[in-house]
C-alpha cells in the first residue's frame, strides 16, 4: 500500500521519463508495489538518457542507501526535493520505449 | 483520418475452431491494427483483457501479452524514415551511421531502453507476409513485425513470460522459417 505522497512522487518520476500521459495519470490512485517495481525497471533501463537523470538516480539511490532490487520503494516518500530539482533543470527523458513502459505501468494497476 | 484508422486497434475475440470440436484446438484472434495473433482460446480463461495503446492480455502477474501498432508519429521519426528498417536499427542489425544525427541518437542504444539487456538472443525470421524480429532475454521479449504491404506501420509486442517461439507461433510464423 503506497501513501499519497509515494504515489505522487512515483507519478512525477514517470513524467520525467516518459512525459505526461493522461491514461497513466488516471491510473495514479491505483499505483501499487507492482507499479514501483515496473518504474524501477524503467529507470534502470533508461538511466543513461541524460545527465540530469543520472544525477537524480544517484541521489535517489543514495537516499535509499543501496542499489539493490527495491531501492525505489525505499526512496519514495522522501524524494520530492530531488525530483523537483530534476524537474527544474529541464525536460527528462522521452524514451523510445515509451509504449512499453506506459503499458507496463498501467497493467500493474490491474 | 488514415492515421486514425491505422492506429485504431481492434480486438476481435472471435473464436475460430481450427480442427473442429476439440476445445484445445480453438484459437482466438487478437488484432493489432491489421496484424493478427491467434491464441489458444483455452489459455484465455481467467485472463484480464484491457486496452492501453493496444490490446493487453494479463494471464497472471508475470505472464502478459501487450503491444501496439507504431507509426512514424508515435515513434517520433521523420516521415521519410523507412519504418521497416526501425527494428533493424534497434536490434543493431544495421548501422545508424548514415542517419541524421537526431534520429541516430534516438536509435543508438534504444534496445536497452526497452529493458532488454545486451545478452538478449536476437532473431530475424522472414516469412511470406513480411519479417518478424525478436530480442528475448527471458522473461522479457521485444518483438517487431513489418510487412511490405504496411509500410506506414509496424507491430511492436512486449510479451512477458513467453518464449520467442510461442509468440511467433501466435503470429502464424514458424520459428524455423
Amino acid at each position: 500500500m503506497l501513501s499519497e505522497l509515494q504515489k505522487n512522487e512515483l507519478h512525477r518520476l514517470i513524467v520525467l521519463f516518459i512525459g505526461n500521459d493522461v491514461s497513466v495519470s488516471r491510473s495514479k490512485p491505483h499505483f501499487s508495489s507492482a507499479t514501483v517495481e515496473v518504474v524501477e525497471r524503467m529507470i534502470e533501463a533508461n538511466i543513461d538518457c541524460n545527465q540530469t537523470m543520472k544525477d537524480l538516480i544517484a541521489e535517489l539511490i543514495s537516499g535509499g542507501k543501496a542499489r539493490s532490487r527495491g531501492w525505489l520503494k525505499h526512496a519514495l516518500g522522501g524524494a520530492s526535493a530531488m525530483i523537483e530539482r530534476a524537474e527544474l533543470r529541464g525536460y527528462g527523458c522521452q524514451v523510445s520505449a515509451k509504449a512499453k513502459w506506459k503499458t507496463a505501468i498501467i497493467v500493474s494497476t490491474y | 483520418m488514415l492515421k486514425k484508422f491505422i492506429l485504431a486497434v481492434s480486438v476481435a475475440l472471435a473464436a475460430v475452431p481450427v480442427h473442429g470440436e476439440h476445445a484445445e484446438s480453438k484459437t482466438t484472434s487478437i488484432f493489432y491494427g491489421r496484424f493478427e495473433l491467434k491464441l489458444p482460446t483455452h489459455q484465455l480463461a481467467g485472463a484480464k483483457i484491457l486496452s492501453v495503446d493496444g490490446p493487453v492480455i494479463k494471464f497472471s502477474d508475470s505472464v502478459i501479452l501487450a503491444g501496439t501498432v507504431a507509426t512514424h508519429e508515435t515513434l517520433g521519426l521523420p516521415e521519410d524514415f523507412e519504418l521497416a528498417r526501425y527494428p533493424r536499427y534497434i536490434l543493431g542489425l544495421d548501422a545508424t551511421d548514415s542517419l541524421p544525427e537526431e534520429v541516430k541518437q534516438a536509435l543508438d542504444g534504444a534496445l536497452g531502453s526497452f529493458g532488454i539487456g545486451p545478452d538478449a538472443e536476437t532473431a530475424e525470421i522472414e516469412h511470406e507476409r513480411g519479417v518478424v524480429y525478436s530480442a528475448c532475454l527471458f522473461p522479457s521479449c521485444l518483438i517487431f513485425a513489418t510487412r511490405p504491404a504496411e509500410p506506414e506501420q509496424l507491430l511492436m509486442l512486449f510479451p512477458e513470460g513467453f518464449s520467442r517461439s510461442e509468440i511467433v507461433g501466435f503470429m502464424g510464423v514458424s520459428d524455423a522459417e
